[in-house]
């Protein structure tokens, strides 16, 4: 298994200083998980849902409350010593780079902290500035990177100890959509080399693309696991109708929740299977040829699920 | 140990290559090194207002020695460095020991305050008429050297106490390198104060070393010369042993109250 999580639990005081007195505050409450070894997983929630928590309980750098994590066997706490070579983290934004370092002497640096040897590190920092294409401004200082080429440098930082289990935490931010694209590349590549991926993210369509299988998290619980299609067919309230350049108008119809159009297709939510096939023979009876009831996207499976919580925190 | 020397060496080329890039020889020499001589020659020339050769020595060689203690514990400001870039959470989660990584990131500035020091030495005494017993005085700068140590020893052990209050950072600087310029025999001897403070002077760094450097210039033996430099020794491996254990705590408190953040 590549990670084993078992009702682990965070709480933590709100407030600063030696000893925080503010009101305690559950991180995660009783989370358990599995991630086989090789798969893309995607932890999905909204801000405060406790998955940034969870990556740093596995990364060691927060002890849990109670409960237990493991790293392909290996106790986070009891063998935190045996957990860190195997592992990779990489976060968003633009900090964990030194700015007046160049992109290969970051990479050297941190080849050191995961004690590879002067000629691995070497070897290795040139392969990944190659592979993220950073070798051109590889020995430029960080300070002058563009930010998506910072976060390509926190992808190569994250690697470069040739690690059996990464963590993505929102690793995307900052990225345009090129390099987005490029990245979930990558992860196709990472999860070909046998490596386990834990991805926290915001981003459905890459959650969609790139992950096995997709966990929601919501107030420091598993709210569901399942394959990203599998988690579309629990979307029970809503089913979807769509139809290609289709001019006519379904919004009078009972039933219908929303109407959108993207790149010619009318995409119409209902409110259950009798609105549905409504739909459907209205569209059949005014000529449109091309129609099909459609599985909801990751994105509405998730407002459905987690609703408007997402603005409130 | 192989590893970790290899830490060390990567975590202060690092550390040298960022130094660098905030300081050429021309700045270093005519902003930082020159402000540092003319520290020196401040308190000198009060020396010289009392009307005193004596004094003048006494505060010379205490300034020039006590002028690389600024340097040497600047480590207390760039441990806190690597909680502002967001690196403290990738440096506890790697497999290297962090203390190895936070003392390899302030030896550039422990040099550049051995090489203030040593320059001040070599510079100022024949401006003051301060006598210096030329050539054996060339093992000055390594006495300047093993007091520096045992200063950076103790700048690592205010570092790791102020890792967790990142805000105190400057001054916690400020306080304990005047400490040892107001308490270690640089401006005023260390018999000038009661008994009880000199005793506490005992277990802080430089005293010693400073002490056996006026003593090796005033000609002392070489028995109280090194006495002097080994209590200085010892005194900087007991701020290193606490160093040690500060870090290993302030990290195990941030990993149990969840202070340690990704890339904040």
């Amino acid at each position: 298994m590549g990670v084993r999580v078992s009702d682990l639990t965070r709480t933590y005081h709100r407030g600063k200083g030696w000893r925080p007195r503010g009101a305690e505050v559950t991180a995660l409450a009783g989370l358990s998980l599995e991630v086989p070894t090789g798969e893309v997983h995607g932890l999905l929630g909204p801000n405060g849902a406790g998955k940034t928590t969870l990556c740093k309980v596995l990364s060691t750098i927060l002890l849990p409350s109670s409960g237990s994590a493991a790293v392909l066997g290996h106790d986070v706490v009891a063998e935190a010593a045996l957990v860190r070579p195997l592992l990779g983290i990489v976060f968003g934004g633009e900090r964990g780079l030194y700015w007046k370092l160049s992109g290969r002497q970051n990479l050297r640096y941190w080849a050191a902290l995961y004690k590879l040897p002067d000629d691995v590190a070497r070897r290795r920092a040139d392969e990944l500035l190659e592979r993220l294409g950073l070798t051109a401004k590889a020995d430029d200082l960080v300070e002058t990177y563009s930010r998506g080429m910072k976060q390509r440098l926190h992808l190569a930082r994250g690697l470069i100890g040739d690690p059996k289990v990464v963590l993505f935490d929102e690793p995307t931010t900052g990225m345009d959509p090129v390099a987005a694209h490029d990245f979930r590349g990558l992860i196709g590549e990472l999860r070909d080399e046998g490596r386990t991926i834990l991805i926290t993210t915001h981003d459905m369509a890459e959650a969609e693309e790139v992950c096995d299988r997709v966990t929601l998290i919501d107030k420091g619980r598993v709210l569901a696991t399942e394959t990203p299609r599998g988690l579309a067919r629990m979307s029970a309230r809503h089913r979807w109708v769509e139809a290609d350049e289709a001019e006519v108008d379904v919004r009078h119809l009972p039933g219908v929740v929303e109407v959108a159009r993207r790149d010619g297709v009318l995409r119409v939510r209902t409110d259950g299977d009798a609105s549905a096939r409504a739909v459907l023979d209205f569209l059949l009876d005014n000529g449109v040829r091309s129609v099909r009831a459609a599985p909801p996207t990751l994105e509405e499976v998730y407002l459905e699920i987690i609703g408007s919580r997402g603005m409130g925190v | 140990m192989r590893d970790q020397l290899r830490v060390l060496r990567h975590a202060t080329a690092a550390a040298w290559v960022q130094y660098s890039a905030y300081h050429t020889w021309r700045t270093w020499a005519f902003t930082w090194l020159s402000r540092l001589l003319i520290q020196a020659c401040f308190y000198a020339l009060i020396g010289r207002m009392l009307g005193s050769a004596d004094q003048v020595e006494f505060l010379l060689i205490g300034n020039v020695v006590a002028v690389m203690a600024i340097d040497a514990t600047v480590v207390v400001l760039l441990t806190v460095t690597e909680r502002h870039l967001g690196t403290l959470a990738l440096m506890v989660a790697a497999p290297a020991s962090h203390l190895v990584t936070y003392l390899g990131r302030g030896l550039p500035n422990l040099a550049s305050g051995i090489a203030a020091s040593t320059i001040a030495f070599l510079a100022l005494p024949p401006l003051f008429d301060v006598p210096v017993p030329w050539p054996q005085a060339l093992v000055v700068p390594l006495m300047i050297a093993v007091v520096g140590a045992s200063c950076y020893c103790y700048g690592a052990c205010v570092a790791s106490l102020v890792l967790g209050f990142p805000s105190a950072r400057w001054v916690a600087l400020n306080l304990s390198y005047l400490t040892l310029m107001t308490f270690c025999g640089v401006n005023v001897p260390i018999s000038f104060w009661p008994d009880w403070l000199g005793a506490l002077t005992s277990v802080l760094p430089m005293a010693h070393g400073l002490g056996a450097i006026r003593a090796f210039l005033d000609g002392g033996t070489w028995s109280a010369v090194l006495g002097g430099l080994g209590l200085e020794v010892c005194v900087g491996a007991a701020w290193f042993a606490v160093a040690a254990y500060g870090f290993r705590r302030m990290v195990a408190k941030g990993r149990a109250d969840g202070t340690i953040e990704f890339g904040v």
